[in-house]
C-alpha cells in the first residue's frame, strides 16, 4: 500500500470516526428528550433503521416478575409508521441469540444464523444478526436485537454504536423507570390521603412559605400570585383562638425539636373544618439539607360531627328513657296504689257484716277510689299518646293557634270562671313537637282556672317573647298560689299536691316539665301563697 | 301492739280494720304523719319501756319517706336493741325497693299492698 492509499484509508476512518460520532450523538441526543420508556425504545429502533440502515430492529425488556424478556418495540423498514405490538414475543432467559446475550450480558454479532444451533426464525429466516444488551452496572435492562438477510451484514462499527446507544439509554430507561414507579406511589398516595382524609404540606424555609395541595391553597387564598401561603395569610384561615395553638407548636418544634399534633380548625371556602396537623418526626427524614420540613394533615370535620351526633342521639336516648321510666314509676305507683285500695277494701267487706257500720263509709271509699284510677288512666293515655307522637319533627307553631286550641277545649270551665286574659305574642312563634305544646298551654290554663281564688276575678297574663337562642314564655295568674322560688322545683314533682282541697292527682305539671325538658327547655315557678303563681317556660328557638 | 306509718288514710284504714278482724281487740295505732309517728314513738318508748310493737311502714310518703323514717327510728332505737321490728308495706312491686329492704337488720319482711285479714293471720307469730 503507498503511503497516498495508506492516507487516504486513514482519513476514510477518520471520516468514518467522525460520522459514527455524530450519529451515537444524533441518536443518544434524540432518545435522551423522550420523556417516557415507549418513547425512548421507539426512537432508539426508529433511528437504527434511518441511520444506520438496519432492515429491522427489535427491542427486549426484561421483566423482573417474569424473568422473561417481553419485545417492546419493533420496527421494520418497510413499515412506515410505529405499532402497538399485541403479541409480544416473549423469551427467557437463555432462549436464542437474544436469550444468550441477556444471560451473559455481552453484545453479539452472529455474521451467519444458519450455522448458529441458538437462532430462532421469527417471521423470516434471515443470515445475520446483532444482539447488544443493555444493562446498568449489573442489572439487566432489555437487548438491542436486528436481523439482516445477507451474512456478514453487521460491522465493528454497528457493534460499537449500538452498544454506547445501549450503555447511554440504559441510564435513561433506568431513570423513567424510577420516575414511573414514582409517579405510581405518588398517585397511590394521594389516593389514600383522599379515602382517610388526609393530605401533606411542606415548611420550605428558603421563603418562609408553607405549601399545601393547589386545590386546598386556592380555597385559602383567593387571588394567590404564586404557590405557597406565608404564616400570616395561612393564620387568616384560622379560627381566631386557633392562631396562637398553632403559633406555639410551630415554635416549640423550631427551638425544642418537638413534633406534636396540633388541632386547628381551618376555614375552607368559608366552612370550618377541623384539622388534625403534624409536622413530621426528625426520626423519619433528615430535612436539614433540603430545607423543606414535611408535614401531614387529617380532616377530622366528617368524625367530629359523627361523635356530636353520636352525643346528640345519646342525649336523646337518655331522655327518652328518663321519660319513659318516669310513667313506669306512674304505673307502678300511683296506679298500683288505689288498685291495692280497691282490692283491699273489697277483700274487707267479706269479713264485715251486712249491717256493719264500717260499710257505708267503704262502699262511698271504693266510689271515689274507681274515679281517681280513670281519672290517672286518662292522665296517662293523654302523656302516652303525646309520647308516641313524638316520631313526629319539631315544627314551628304559632302561639295564637295553641292559645285558642285550649281555650276552646276548656271554654266549660271558662264559660263557668269568666277569667280576664291578658294575651301578649312578642314572639309569634314556638318551636316545638305541637302535640307538646297544646298540652303544655292545655296544663297551665286547666290549672290556673282549678286553682283560682274564688273571693276575687281571676286574672291570666300570658307574655311571650323571644331574646338570641330562646323563646321564652311568661304565665302568669292572681290564684291561690303557692310559696315558690325559681330555684324550687317541687311544684313538678311526681304526684305532688299542694292543694289537698281541689281534686288534683298532681301529674299535670310533673307531664309538662317532663315535655319541656324533652324538647330541650326549662320551666320554672315563681309564687306566693294566696297571691298568685307565675310560670316561666325558655324553649330553643331552633 | 301494731303502729301502722301510712301517708294513704284509706290503705292505712284497711289495714287497721283488717286487724281488727283478724284479732279482735288488738291494739292499733294509725299515723298518716311519719314525722308525728316519730315524735310519739320517742315518747312511748320512754313511756312505756317494756312494750315492743311491730311497725308497718309504707314507702311512699311525701315529706318523709319510709326510708328515711327509718333512718330516723333507727337513731331513737338502735338496730341492735332489737325491738321495734317492721315490715314494709307498701303498694311498690318495685324490686329495688325489696333489695333495699333486706338491708335493714330492723325490717323482717316486705308486705305488698293491700293488707288483708289474711297478711294479719300471716304476720300474727310476729306479734307480742
Amino acid at each position: 500500500m503507498s503511503s497516498e492509499e495508506k492516507i487516504a484509508l486513514l482519513e476514510k476512518q477518520i471520516q468514518e470516526s467522525q460520522e459514527t460520532k455524530e450519529t451515537i450523538l444524533f441518536i443518544v441526543s434524540s432518545v435522551l428528550s423522550q420523556n417516557t420508556i415507549k418513547d425512548v425504545l421507539w426512537q432508539i429502533v426508529d433511528n437504527c433503521i434511518k441511520k444506520l440502515g438496519f432492515t429491522d430492529c427489535v427491542i427486549y425488556l426484561y421483566q423482573e416478575a417474569s424473568q422473561c424478556l417481553i419485545q417492546s418495540a419493533a420496527l421494520e423498514n418497510k413499515t412506515i409508521s410505529f405499532q402497538e405490538i399485541n403479541n409480544p414475543i416473549k423469551l427467557q432467559i437463555g432462549e436464542g441469540i437474544v436469550g444468550s446475550v441477556a444471560q451473559i450480558k455481552k453484545a453479539e454479532v452472529v455474521n451467519d444464523t444458519s450455522i448458529d444451533p441458538r437462532y430462532i426464525v421469527d417471521d423470516a429466516s434471515r443470515l445475520s444478526e446483532i444482539a447488544v444488551p443493555i444493562v446498568l452496572g449489573d442489572k439487566l435492562i432489555g437487548v438491542i436485537d436486528s436481523e439482516h438477510p445477507d451474512k456478514n451484514f453487521y460491522t465493528q462499527r454497528h457493534l460499537e454504536i449500538l452498544s454506547t446507544i445501549a450503555s447511554l439509554c440504559a441510564f435513561k430507561i433506568d431513570s423513567l423507570y424510577t420516575m414511573e414507579k414514582m409517579q405510581r406511589v405518588n398517585a397511590q398516595l394521594r389516593i389514600a390521603q383522599k379515602i382517610a382524609q388526609m393530605g401533606s404540606w411542606e415548611f420550605h424555609t428558603s421563603t418562609g412559605k408553607l405549601h399545601f395541595h393547589q386545590r386546598v391553597e386556592d380555597m385559602m387564598v383567593k387571588p394567590r400570585p404564586e404557590p405557597g401561603l406565608t404564616f400570616d395569610e395561612f393564620e387568616a384561615n384560622l379560627h381566631p383562638s386557633d392562631a396562637k395553638t398553632f403559633r406555639d407548636n410551630w415554635k416549640r418544634f423550631v427551638e425544642q425539636d418537638i413534633a406534636e399534633p396540633g388541632y386547628i380548625r381551618i376555614l375552607l371556602n368559608g366552612h370550618q373544618r377541623d384539622i388534625l396537623w403534624r409536622i413530621a418526626d426528625k426520626k423519619y427524614i433528615e430535612f436539614d439539607k433540603s430545607g423543606i420540613i414535611p408535614g401531614v394533615f387529617l380532616d377530622i370535620t366528617d368524625i367530629r360531627n359523627l361523635e356530636k351526633e353520636k352525643g346528640h342521639l345519646v342525649l336523646e336516648l337518655t331522655k327518652r328513657n328518663q321519660a319513659l321510666s318516669q310513667f313506669n314509676k306512674i304505673i307502678s305507683h300511683n296506679l298500683r296504689a288505689p288498685v291495692a285500695n280497691i282490692i283491699g277494701i273489697l277483700q274487707l267487706m267479706e269479713h264485715l257484716e251486712s249491717e256493719d257500720e264500717e260499710r257505708p263509709a267503704l262502699q262511698q271509699e271504693l266510689t271515689h277510689l274507681a274515679a281517681g284510677v280513670d281519672g290517672i288512666i286518662k292522665d296517662l293515655n293523654g302523656a302516652l299518646s303525646h309520647n308516641i307522637e313524638i316520631n313526629e319533627a319539631k315544627s314551628k307553631i304559632a302561639f295564637a293557634d295553641i292559645f285558642q286550641t285550649n281555650v276552646d277545649l276548656l271554654s266549660s270551665a271558662i264559660k263557668e270562671v269568666h277569667p280576664i286574659l291578658n294575651i301578649q305574642c312578642k314572639a309569634e312563634f314556638a318551636f316545638g313537637f305541637p302535640a307538646y305544646l297544646n298540652s303544655i298551654f292545655y296544663n297551665l290554663l286547666a290549672n290556673a282556672l282549678k286553682y283560682r281564688d274564688s273571693n276575687r276575678q281571676l286574672i291570666i297574663d300570658i307574655e311571650t317573647f323571644t331574646d338570641v337562642n330562646h323563646v321564652h314564655v311568661v304565665f302568669k295568674d292572681n290564684g291561690r298560689g303557692i310559696n315558690s322560688s325559681p330555684s324550687d322545683d317541687k311544684i313538678f314533682g311526681l304526684y305532688t299536691r299542694f292543694h289537698k282541697e281541689i281534686e288534683g292527682r298532681g301529674l299535670g305539671l310533673f307531664i309538662t316539665k317532663q315535655q319541656i325538658a324533652f324538647m330541650g327547655g326549662t320551666i320554672s315557678a315563681e309564687g306566693v301563697e294566696g297571691e298568685g303563681l307565675t310560670i316561666r317556660i325558655q324553649l330553643p328557638k331552633m | 301492739m301494731i303502729i301502722i306509718i301510712d301517708d294513704d288514710p284509706i290503705s292505712s284504714k284497711i289495714a287497721a280494720l283488717s286487724i281488727k278482724k283478724g284479732i279482735p281487740d288488738y291494739p292499733c295505732l294509725i299515723f298518716n304523719n311519719p314525722k308525728v309517728a316519730l315524735k310519739d314513738i320517742e315518747e312511748l318508748k320512754s313511756k312505756e319501756p317494756k312494750i315492743n310493737p311491730l311497725l308497718l311502714i309504707d314507702i311512699n310518703m311525701p315529706e318523709m319517706n319510709g326510708w328515711e323514717f327509718i333512718e330516723a327510728l333507727n337513731v331513737l332505737i338502735p338496730e341492735s336493741e332489737n325491738r321495734y321490728k317492721g315490715m314494709i308495706l307498701s303498694s311498690s312491686v318495685d324490686p329495688a325497693d325489696i333489695e333495699k329492704a333486706k338491708t335493714y337488720q330492723r325490717i323482717i319482711q316486705f308486705l305488698t299492698k293491700p293488707f288483708t285479714v289474711e297478711t294479719t293471720l300471716q304476720i300474727k307469730q310476729y306479734l307480742v
